[in-house]
Parts: structure tokens; C-alpha cells; sequence
């Protein structure tokens, strides 16, 4: 490769990188976090009992059923989901006549409904990484897809532009300046680059229908009801049979559970699902929990009046398959413990590649301005103070959301709105302060506040509920005592990062102090 | 158990490609690898990362054992670049760069 072409990417990597660096940096976080959405969801739902084991499915779907008979006599559609090691608990939801959907939490052990806190939970916080809460969804999805394209490229253009990624690979010189941020910047992205590549490209294939219409109305035609067949061949989605309004007693949903069981196993059947109860076009959908490997988990459809097999529902074909291999493969839902952490990781390792990119930009300009003695333009503090906004800023008002879930009052109003709104406020608060204080204050202090916030989580959880660090350990709740201990990790790499800006101060200053006494004249 | 077993597969084959690397055999050793001894390196860090894949696959079955790898390659990397940073061996190299200066004062005396 000819060292021109190397330089004339050079550019590409740094200006893809830069001009949506923060969005990319917003985008990997949140999703990052959205890996433990599930977990998450149950520290923000403290009220959800702690349990491991659960009674049989034939035993909790009369529960279900009895509950559903009691709140929603005449739904029009109706799903019960199973409880497993991930959500204990089982869960209701239906559908009225009028269309509105409400769902509840239920014991599995006794059937009874739990009262849980309302929270965006981590479901937000994953919702967050390409539905940007504030924004229409399919600006939203536009803005998130353009990002994703900006990051395809600077990831393309980095293996070019980093010449020695690979010889590099071990490579880390720590307090080096510039040469450190580089070395980390290498590493975080060579190491992971698989991840990196896979979650860019996925990430754009999961948008696809929103970003390239062109083909889909040219097949299927722009209306509503082109759009709509679309969807259902492109999500091998059976059609809606619409209700006869032919009365027909649907059959006890026990028949259907023992048939799929007898076909999967016990304790394997993941959601049931009735449309049409009562009519004689009643449908019964049986779906099987984890597929345990990239393809569709396998559902089986009934007629609900006869109890006879409609057949099973399509699984992908053609280029599908591979699209939704890519989508399974972004969302890892398939992933057991182990692999839902080294997916966890490899989202910081990106996070933090996105992070040290930004940061070198700073660095690297703010050299050459101190040895050319010149006061720094107006791009560079914007940059910086973006950068410390943004990279130390976004941690903290995601504590912030975790701290108003424990402390906001359990009866307010919009509770869960404003769990969000306090996470944004305080974000826009970090700008602020970055902003207004002087550069390095700016990071020492954002950082102490961030660490202080992490660091302090499991206390503020021991004391507003009874699910503390301490009983969470002892009753073996590693989903808790997890949140908790992550928590503390997360506040001693800001506890890192103080000491670090702490000691670039010093040494910044005993700089100057022996400058001044070399030119003083003596 | 098996991701395990692959994991330390992962990290004992980067171990040996980074040994066999003359910047990092340079500083545990003093000296860059003969070549003989450098291709034998590579070799063997390759085949225990392909061993590394074979267990994955092992573990996780053929389409998640690839995903499963990935992610292991990653910290296992990563967990290799800081023991070379970090390391006993790199405290003891960084004690005898400082011990220089001394030497060669005392060599000019």
C-alpha cells in the first residue's frame, strides 16, 4: 500500500470520527448498558421477588389464565410469559377492544399481581442507543443510521491510517502523552475489532428498511398497505385472521402447552399468546424460549377452536436468514452469562476506543498550540469542552437515573418520565460545568462527581430498599450484588481518571515552576 | 468450563505471538528471537488460537463457538498488553533502564 493513500485517509478517519464522535460515543454507551437491559430492568424493580426456581409452566398458566379472567374478561388478544432466570417473574399483557395494551407482573409462586415501581428501566436505557427518547423514531433512526455510516468509515480508514495496529497489537506505553492515548486507541480498537465491525454493520442492517425504502416501494408500493405486506413477508410474520364473529369455545391453552412441551421439553416454552378467544378464527401461538444459536426460535400455531396444527411460523429464508443472523448477532440475546459479559466488554472497549479518539484530537492540537506558544482556536476549547460534556458527563447523568429511581417518591406523578427527564438535566448540568470551568478543572471535578455517584450506588440502594449488597451476597442474588459491585468498579475508574488529571496538574505545574526559574535571571 | 479451557487457550497462543515479536521477546530478554525460535513462536500462537476456536466451538456449538471466541480473543489480547505493561517483568525492566545512568556515571569516573 503506497504511503499516499495511507494519507489521504487520514482525514476521513479523523473527520468521520470527530463530527459524530459524541453521537457514537452516546450511542455505544447506552447500548453497551443495554446488554444488561434485563438486569438492569430487575434493579430498577426492586418490588420483583429474588427467585431461582419456579413452578411448572401447567401450574403458572392456570395462574395466568385466572389472573387474565379476573382483569380482562373480553381482551381481544392475549399473551402469558413464561418466568426465567433472567425475568422471575411471570407477566400478563393483553389487549382491549379499544386497542390499548396493558400488561402486569406476576408472582409466579402464588399468581398475584406485583406492584412494581414505574421506571423506564434498562429497557430505556437500551431504547435509548437508537430511538434517542426526545426525537421522532424515524429521525431518530436516520440520525443513528448516518452515525453508524460515519463509523463504518472511520473504522475502515483506522485500520489504514493506524499503520502498526497489528505489529502494535500489545503495544501500550502508559504516561506518554499523546503516545499513550494512541497506543490505548490501537489497542481498544484492534483487539475488538470484530465487535466493532459486526455492531456498525448490523446496527445499519437493523435500519435498513428505514434508510433504503426505495426498493420496498418500488416491489411493494409507498402506501400503507404495500408497507404493510412488506412486513409481513420480510418478518415471516403469519396474516391477521380477523375475528368471524362466529362464537366457537377455544381450547383449554393446557393442551397446547403439553403439545409443545412434548415437542421441546419441559420448562421450555417461552410466551403463549390468544387472539380471538371465543371465535371460531381464534389462533393460539406457542414460541420456544432460547433458539441457542443465531437463527429464529421456533413457534407453533394452532387453530384455538380445533386445537389442530396450523403449522409452524416460517422461519427466515433466503437473504432473511443472514439478516437475521446479523440482528441476533448485534443483540446477543442468545448469549448465556459468560457471553453476555465478553459482549459487554467489548462494548466498553469500544466505547472507550470512541473516547481516547476524541480525547487524541484534543491532545494533539493542544501540543502543537503550547509549542507554538499560540492561544487555542476556537474549535479546539469547543472540542475539549464537548469532550468532558460528553465523555465524563453522559456516565454521570446515567447515575443520576439510577440514583432518582431509588429516591424520586413511589406515588409521583410520571414517575418514570421523570427518572429521564433528571438523567437529561443533570447531563445538560455536566455541559454546563464543562463550559463554564477551566479545562482541567472541569475534568477533575466531573470526574470526582462521577465517581462519588457510582461509588456511592450500593448505599443509596441499601438504604431505600432491603436489597442492600450485603443480603444480596448472602441469598446468592448475583443480579443485584452485580449492578452493586459494577457500580464501585465503574466509580474507581473515574477514581483513576481524578488521580491521573490530578497528577498531569502537578506535573504541568512543576513544569512551569522550573521554566520560570530557568529564565529567571540569577 | 470449556470457555474456560478456551480462554486460556486464547491467551497462552497471544502470549507466544507476542513473544515472538522483537520489541516484547527484547524486553523480557533482552535480546529479539533467533529466527528459528520466532517462527516456532508464531506457529505455536497460532495453532492455540485455532485451538482456542476448536473448544469455543466445543462449548457453544458451531454458530455462537465463533461469537464466543471473538470475545475471548478480545480480553485475552487485551489481558496480554497489560501484563507486558505491567507486568513483573516490565517493573524489572523499567528498574534497570533506570539503573543506566547510573552505570555509565559510574563508568565516566
Amino acid at each position: 500500500m503506497s504511503r499516499g493513500f495511507r494519507q489521504t485517509m487520514v482525514p476521513a478517519h479523523t473527520w468521520a470520527g470527530l463530527t459524530v464522535g459524541w453521537m457514537l460515543y452516546f450511542i455505544f454507551l447506552t447500548g453497551t448498558a443495554g446488554y444488561f437491559d434485563t438486569e438492569i430492568d430487575r434493579w430498577m424493580r426492586p418490588e420483583i421477588p429474588f427467585a431461582e426456581t419456579f413452578p411448572s409452566r401447567a401450574e403458572m398458566l392456570m395462574r395466568a389464565e385466572k389472573r387474565l379472567g379476573d382483569v380482562a374478561p373480553d381482551a381481544h388478544e392475549t399473551w402469558i410469559f413464561f418466568p426465567d432466570k433472567r425475568s422471575p417473574f411471570l407477566e400478563v399483557s393483553w389487549e382491549n377492544a379499544d386497542h390499548v395494551w396493558h400488561e402486569e407482573m406476576l408472582d409466579p409462586e402464588t399468581g398475584a399481581p406485583i406492584r412494581v415501581r414505574d421506571t423506564g428501566g434498562g429497557q430505556f436505557l437500551y431504547q435509548l442507543h437508537y430511538r434517542l427518547h426526545y426525537l421522532p423514531p424515524v429521525l431518530a433512526f436516520w440520525l443513528v443510521s448516518a452515525c453508524a455510516m460515519f463509523m463504518l468509515v472511520a473504522i475502515c480508514t483506522g485500520v489504514i491510517v493506524h499503520k502498526k495496529i497489528f505489529a502494535d497489537l500489545f503495544t501500550f506505553r502508559p504516561r506518554k502523552g499523546q503516545r499513550s492515548w494512541l497506543d490505548a486507541h490501537n489497542v481498544l480498537g484492534v483487539t475488538a475489532l470484530p465487535f466493532h465491525l459486526m455492531i456498525t454493520y448490523s446496527g445499519l442492517v437493523f435500519l435498513m428498511f428505514t434508510t433504503m425504502p426505495v426498493l420496498i416501494n418500488a416491489f411493494y408500493g409507498s402506501g400503507p398497505e404495500g408497507q404493510t405486506r412488506f412486513f409481513i413477508d420480510a418478518l415471516s410474520r403469519p396474516t391477521d385472521s380477523p375475528p368471524a364473529g362466529v362464537a366457537a369455545q377455544t381450547r383449554p391453552l393446557t393442551e397446547f402447552l403439553s403439545e409443545a412441551e412434548r415437542r421441546w421439553g419441559e420448562g421450555s416454552v417461552r410466551y403463549i399468546s390468544v387472539e380471538n378467544a371465543g371465535d371460531v378464527n381464534a389462533v393460539v401461538e406457542v414460541n420456544r424460549s432460547a433458539s441457542g444459536g443465531l437463527g429464529t426460535a421456533e413457534t407453533l400455531l394452532f387453530h384455538g377452536a380445533t386445537g389442530e396444527r396450523r403449522g409452524v411460523v416460517d422461519q427466515p429464508a433466503g437473504a432473511n436468514v443472514l439478516r437475521v443472523a446479523l440482528l441476533n448477532l448485534h443483540e446477543g440475546l442468545f448469549a448465556d452469562t459468560v457471553l453476555r459479559w465478553l459482549y459487554f466488554l467489548s462494548g466498553l472497549a469500544g466505547t472507550a476506543m470512541i473516547a481516547t479518539g476524541l480525547h487524541l484530537w484534543t491532545v494533539k492540537r493542544r501540543q502543537k498550540n503550547t509549542s507554538s506558544g499560540t492561544p487555542p482556536a476556537i474549535g479546539l476549547s469547543l472540542v475539549e469542552r464537548l469532550n468532558i460534556g460528553t465523555i465524563v458527563g453522559l456516565p454521570v447523568g446515567i447515575a443520576a437515573y439510577f440514583w432518582a429511581n431509588r429516591l424520586l417518591p413511589l406515588e409521583m406523578d410520571g414517575r418514570a418520565a421523570w427518572e429521564i427527564h433528571t438523567m437529561f438535566l443533570t447531563w445538560v448540568a455536566t455541559f454546563a460545568v464543562a463550559a463554564w470551568r477551566r479545562r482541567d478543572g472541569a475534568w477533575l471535578e466531573l470526574s470526582g462527581l462521577a465517581a462519588a455517584a457510582y461509588g456511592l450506588l450500593p448505599v443509596v440502594n441499601a438504604v431505600a430498599t432491603d436489597r442492600g449488597l450485603i443480603v444480596s451476597i448472602a441469598r446468592g442474588d448475583w443480579v443485584f450484588a452485580a449492578f452493586d459491585l459494577a457500580a464501585v468498579a465503574v466509580g474507581l475508574f473515574f477514581l483513576l481518571l481524578v488521580r491521573a488529571v490530578r497528577r498531569k496538574r502537578l506535573q504541568a505545574a512543576t513544569g512551569r515552576i522550573s521554566e520560570a526559574a530557568m529564565e529567571a535571571p540569577g | 468450563m470449556m470457555a474456560l479451557g478456551a480462554l486460556a487457550l486464547a491467551l497462552s497462543g497471544f502470549a507466544a505471538l507476542a513473544l515472538a515479536m522483537d520489541k516484547h521477546h527484547r524486553d523480557l530478554f533482552g535480546s529479539p528471537p533467533p529466527r528459528g525460535r520466532a517462527i516456532a513462536l508464531r506457529a505455536v500462537g497460532w495453532v492455540l488460537l485455532s485451538m482456542s476456536l476448536a473448544a469455543s466451538g466445543a462449548s457453544s456449538g458451531p454458530s455462537v463457538g465463533p461469537v464466543l471466541w471473538c470475545g475471548l480473543m478480545t480480553v485475552a489480547a487485551i489481558l496480554v498488553a497489560l501484563v507486558l505493561t505491567y507486568g513483573p517483568s516490565s517493573r524489572s525492566r523499567r528498574k534497570r533502564a533506570g539503573a543506566k545512568p547510573l552505570r555509565s556515571a559510574a563508568g565516566r569516573r
